[in-house]
């Protein structure tokens, strides 16, 4: 990839942001995630006569990506322009760039927001871990993070123009849909097929749940995934997952307790699971159906799987792939047995039927 | 385990000789660093994964899979011709109990479950609760000797180490 200051890059931020006299003041690559490569550029020109310094935000395709090997980033660009006419906190983008001649892979802009993103400890193993230690804050935070929550599962995706995502057909096409996403990348990390895969794929087509509606769902909606000043969410980051399907998907996944010893007592570290129903349900006016979520439990339990496994691809696959991720890739032993429990779970719960 | 101990291995001292390596300016680190890789090099070809967890697969596995077809044939159910053709296979010979054939072992054993599924209708509910248990029963004995093996606490320091220095 060119560097991110070399003088044709330079050259091309010039005309793009119709600059003059432009330099790179500052360039930083944020080694957090894993899959998208996302850098922070401070720049300094002239426009129409006046100085100007702006930092922007650059997301790129990775070369092969802990998620999969064919990243679009054009789907986040135009999830993230079409949410700019709502409510939701999310960054400004500003233009998307397809020519992989540019940086090496296709790649998007967007405004930088000041902030700090509170990420939670590899693994917490105390059940009332504080991210966020000052109460003022987190209830605020909270609060933020579920009306966020809500205005994503309430968004008109069909105005908004996003159904190029995908429909899911009615019925149980919105479970099915989700169940044969993640098997496939299961099947796509390249380790053939396991029985724990099979039994689980099996119990979850046995017991696919109808969809009431079809909404726009974040797919990595947590702690870790959001920038915050002051005590206010500002932008909800990451939409790498974004698809159509049922809000239960992204409330299984906060439930999920990502990062921290389960049960843990503060949904995404940041508020208790007896106050996020009824937040969520009077910000959204959406039901929460509890029978449903059981499903939804079992597939965020095979996601966490299918995720392990396309690391573990990934760093195979990849010479040059950070260690780190083989450390990631170990963890498919944690999400296995985490599998395997909630499908005792239910065994044990259908004893004497 | 998705991946072999042996392409650990080798993913492992590729990545201490080619990518970080050139990024310790100390002598005296790096030359640590490549001692390490000369030894894990030498060590590649002389470790093998332990026999007897894969032996262990193997036999659970096996039995698994007989049970399962067992059980779909006494309801009228039909097994996969070469489900029944690899426990045909298992009966008159001895196995090499290796690596590539536990990866066949799976493979059946995913092929016995899809079965099981599809002839699950044909099973009253406590035997198809009995069926689920054995599945269950075969796939937590692995997976909690795995987890058993696995070290959390050298895992949870390898990520500190990473949020020290971002």
């Amino acid at each position: 990839m060119p560097a991110l200051d070399d003088p044709g890059t330079v050259t091309y931020l010039s005309e793009k942001l119709d600059a003059e006299a432009l330099s790179v003041t500052n360039v930083w690559k944020n080694l957090e995630g894993w899959s998208m490569e996302t850098y922070s550029l401070g720049l300094s020109y002239r426009k129409a006569g006046r100085p100007v310094e702006q930092d922007i935000i650059i997301r790129k395709a990775p070369e092969i990506g802990l998620m999969d090997d064919n990243y679009d980033v054009s789907i986040e660009y135009r999830v993230l322009s079409a949410l700019d006419r709502t409510e939701v906190a999310i960054p400004k983008t500003l233009w998307y760039e397809p020519d992989p001649a540019v940086l090496g892979q296709p790649f998007y802009v967007m405004e930088k927001v000041e902030g700090d993103i509170p990420f939670p400890p590899p693994i917490s193993f105390d059940p009332d871990f504080r991210l966020i230690p000052d109460d003022e804050e987190r209830k605020s935070l909270a609060d933020d993070f579920v009306r966020n929550l809500a205005l994503i599962h309430t968004a008109d995706w069909r105005s908004l123009g996003l159904d190029f995502l995908g429909v899911p057909g009615p019925g149980t096409g919105v479970a099915r849909a989700a169940v044969e996403f993640w098997e496939d990348r299961i099947t796509r990390a390249g380790f053939g097929r396991k029985p724990v895969v099979a039994y689980a794929a099996n119990w979850l087509k046995d017991n696919l749940v109808e969809n009431d509606r079809v909404s726009l769902i974040h797919g990595d909606y947590r702690s870790g995934n959001y920038i915050k000043r002051n005590g206010r969410i500002l932008a909800i980051l990451d939409w790498e997952l974004v698809h159509l399907g049922d809000p239960l998907d992204d409330i299984a996944y906060i439930m999920g307790a990502w990062r921290s010893a389960q049960p843990h007592n503060w949904l995404s570290h940041l508020l208790p699971e007896e106050e996020f129903f009824p937040l969520y349900e009077e910000a959204s006016g959406i039901k929460i159906d509890m029978d449903k979520l059981e499903f939804y439990h079992m597939l965020h339990k095979f996601k966490s799987f299918g995720i392990g496994a396309t690391a573990a691809g990934a760093w195979r696959a990849r010479h040059d792939l950070d260690l780190r991720i083989g450390v990631f890739s170990m963890t498919h032993y944690i999400s296995t047995f985490a599998l395997l429990t909630e499908l005792y779970k239910h065994h044990s719960a259908g004893e004497g039927d | 385990m998705f991946i072999s101990t042996e392409e650990y291995l080798h993913r492992i001292t590729h990545a201490l000789e080619h990518v970080i390596a050139p990024l310790i300016e100390s002598d005296y680190g790096r030359g640590q660093l490549l001692a390490a890789v000369f030894l894990l090099d030498q060590l590649t070809d002389r470790i093998e994964y332990k026999a007897e967890l894969i032996q262990q697969e193997i036999e659970t596995g096996c039995e698994t899979i007989r049970k399962i077809v067992d059980a779909i044939e006494e309801r009228g159910g039909e097994a996969p011709g070469d489900l029944k053709a690899f426990l045909g296979e298992i009966d008159r010979e001895s196995c090499a109990q290796d690596l590539a054939f536990r990866s066949r072992c799976d493979e059946m054993l995913c092929s016995a479950i899809d079965s099981f599924y599809a002839n699950r209708k044909k099973f009253d509910p406590a035997s198809a609760h009995a069926v689920e248990g054995l599945i269950l029963g075969h796939l937590t004995q692995i997976a909690s000797r795995d987890l058993g093996m696995f070290k959390p606490s050298t895992s949870q320091k390898l990520l500190q180490s990473r949020g020290e220095s971002s």
